[in-house]
C-alpha cells in the first residue's frame, strides 16, 4: 500500500508538457505516480482547481509551467507566480500543508528536470503519506 | 449635530444626493444604517464614534444600482474601500458626496472619490487589543496547530455569506459559492466546504481587502476572520510592496514586476 498515493501535476501546455514529452522520448524513466493534466498556460490555473484536486483524492500537486520571460502569452507565468505567492501564504494561515504543492518552472528542454522535480515531489509525498487530514473534513459535520 | 443636519439638508434639497446613507440610533448605544430620502427625516441622522458599520458597501447593492447622486456617512475605513472601489472603476456612472468628521468632530462635506482620495489619511487601521493578542498568538503556532484551530472555529461556521454581505469589496453579481456547474465549493454543511469557502474569499480578497474589519464584525459567530485577511495583508506587503489605497494603484494580483521574488518555485 506504500504506492498508493496520488500526485496530480498541473502543467502549461507550451513548456513543461512539452518538457515532459521530451522526457519520454528521451527515455529517461520516471515516476508513475504523477497524472499530468494540460493547461493552456499557468496562468489559467485557478486556486480552486488546486483545492479540488486535494478535496478529490490528490496526496501531492505539482504545477509547472514556463520560466519567466518565455510564457507563450508574455505575461501569464508572471501572474501566475504571484497568485502562488499568495496562495502559499493563504493557505499556511489555515494550516493546509504545503509541502504537498510544488511549484516549478519547467521548459520544453528540460525533460531532465521534469524527471528529477516528479521523482523528488513523488519522493516526499511518500514519506508524508496520504493527504487523508484534509479529504476527512467532507466527512465532519459543520456546524 | 446641528452642522450635520444642515448639510445633509442642504445636499438633499439641491439635488446633489437623492439618497443619503447614514446612521441612526439602533438599540442601546448601538447605531444602524439609515437611508434617507426626505429632508423631513434629516433630524434621525447621528454620527458619532460609536458608528461602526462600513456603509460603502451598500453603494454596489442591485437595490442602489439606480440612484445616482448618493451621499454617505463616511468613517476612516468606509473612505478606504470608497477609495478602493473608485480604483476598481466600480462608481463611474455615480455622483457621490462623503460626509466625514475631522479631528475636532465637525463634519465635513467632500464631493467626489478624486477628492475623497486626497483626503484620506496613510495611516492603517489598528486591531483591538484582544484581536493583536489573538492574532500573536496565531502566529506563533505551527502548521499542525493551525489546522486544528481553523478545523475548531470553522465547525462552527453556517455558511450564511454574512462576511460576503458586509464586505465592501465583495460585489460581483455572480459568486463562486454559487456556482454548481462545477460545483467549487462544497454545499452540504462540511467542514470541507468551510475550509474551501474562507480559501476562496482570502484568495478573493487578496490585495483588495481594505482591513474594514467588517466580515468579522458581521459574524453573527464570531470566527476570528481578521486573522486571515491581516495575515495576508502583512505577507503580501512582506513579499510584494506595500499596500497603498488609492485610486490609481492596481490590485496586487492584477498586475506583475518581472523580477517579483519568492523563494519556493524550484
Amino acid at each position: 500500500m506504500e504506492n498508493n498515493i496520488k500526485v496530480v501535476a498541473f502543467v502549461c501546455n507550451w513548456c513543461t508538457y512539452a518538457g515532459a514529452d521530451l522526457t519520454g522520448t528521451s527515455r529517461i524513466k520516471y515516476s508513475s505516480d504523477v497524472k499530468i493534466v494540460r493547461f493552456p498556460c499557468t496562468g489559467r490555473i485557478d486556486f480552486m482547481l488546486l483545492m479540488k484536486a486535494f478535496a478529490e483524492g490528490a496526496d501531492g500537486i505539482i504545477v509547472s509551467g514556463c520560466h519567466p520571460n518565455d510564457c507563450h502569452y508574455t505575461s501569464g507565468n508572471f501572474h501566475a507566480r504571484r497568485r502562488w505567492i499568495v496562495f502559499k501564504s493563504v493557505l499556511e494561515t489555515f494550516g493546509i500543508d504545503t509541502r504537498r504543492i510544488q511549484f516549478s518552472w519547467v521548459s520544453a528542454a528540460e525533460g531532465a528536470k521534469w524527471a528529477e522535480i516528479v521523482n523528488t515531489t513523488v519522493e516526499r509525498i511518500k514519506e508524508l503519506g496520504p493527504y487523508t487530514e484534509y479529504r476527512e473534513l467532507a466527512g465532519v459535520e459543520a456546524p | 449635530m446641528k452642522r450635520l443636519h444642515q448639510i445633509v439638508s442642504e445636499l438633499l434639497a439641491s439635488g446633489k444626493a437623492k439618497l443619503v446613507i447614514g446612521y441612526e440610533k439602533g438599540t442601546g448605544e448601538k447605531r444602524r444604517p439609515a437611508f434617507i430620502s426626505d429632508a423631513n427625516e434629516v433630524e434621525r441622522l447621528v454620527f458619532d464614534s460609536q458608528c461602526s458599520h462600513n456603509l460603502s458597501v451598500y453603494l454596489t447593492k442591485p437595490e442602489y444600482k439606480h440612484v445616482t447622486e448618493i451621499a454617505v456617512f463616511a468613517t476612516p475605513q468606509t473612505m478606504r474601500a470608497v477609495v478602493r472601489l473608485a480604483g476598481e472603476n466600480q462608481f463611474q456612472d455615480k455622483k457621490l458626496s462623503f460626509i466625514v468628521m475631522d479631528q475636532d468632530q465637525n463634519a465635513l462635506l467632500i464631493e467626489g472619490a478624486e477628492v475623497l482620495a486626497n483626503h484620506l489619511g496613510k495611516e492603517k487601521i489598528a486591531l483591538s487589543s484582544a484581536q493583536e493578542e489573538l492574532l500573536a498568538k496565531f502566529e506563533a503556532m505551527s502548521r499542525e496547530e493551525r489546522f486544528a484551530y481553523w478545523k475548531e472555529q470553522l465547525s462552527n461556521c453556517v455558511k450564511c455569506y454574512a462576511c460576503r454581505a458586509a464586505c465592501p469589496m465583495c460585489y460581483c453579481t455572480r459568486c463562486t459559492v454559487e456556482v454548481n456547474q462545477p460545483q467549487w465549493i462544497s454545499v452540504p454543511s462540511s467542514l470541507q466546504g468551510n475550509f474551501e469557502y474562507h480559501i476562496m474569499r482570502a484568495m478573493h480578497m487578496a490585495g483588495r481587502c481594505v482591513d474594514c474589519g467588517s466580515c468579522e464584525a458581521a459574524c453573527p459567530l464570531g470566527l476570528p476572520l481578521n486573522i486571515i485577511t491581516r495575515r495576508m495583508i502583512k505577507d503580501i506587503e512582506a513579499s510584494l510592496g506595500p499596500d497603498i489605497v488609492s485610486m490609481d494603484t492596481k490590485s496586487v494580483l492584477n498586475t506583475f514586476q518581472p523580477n517579483d521574488k519568492e523563494n519556493f518555485i524550484r
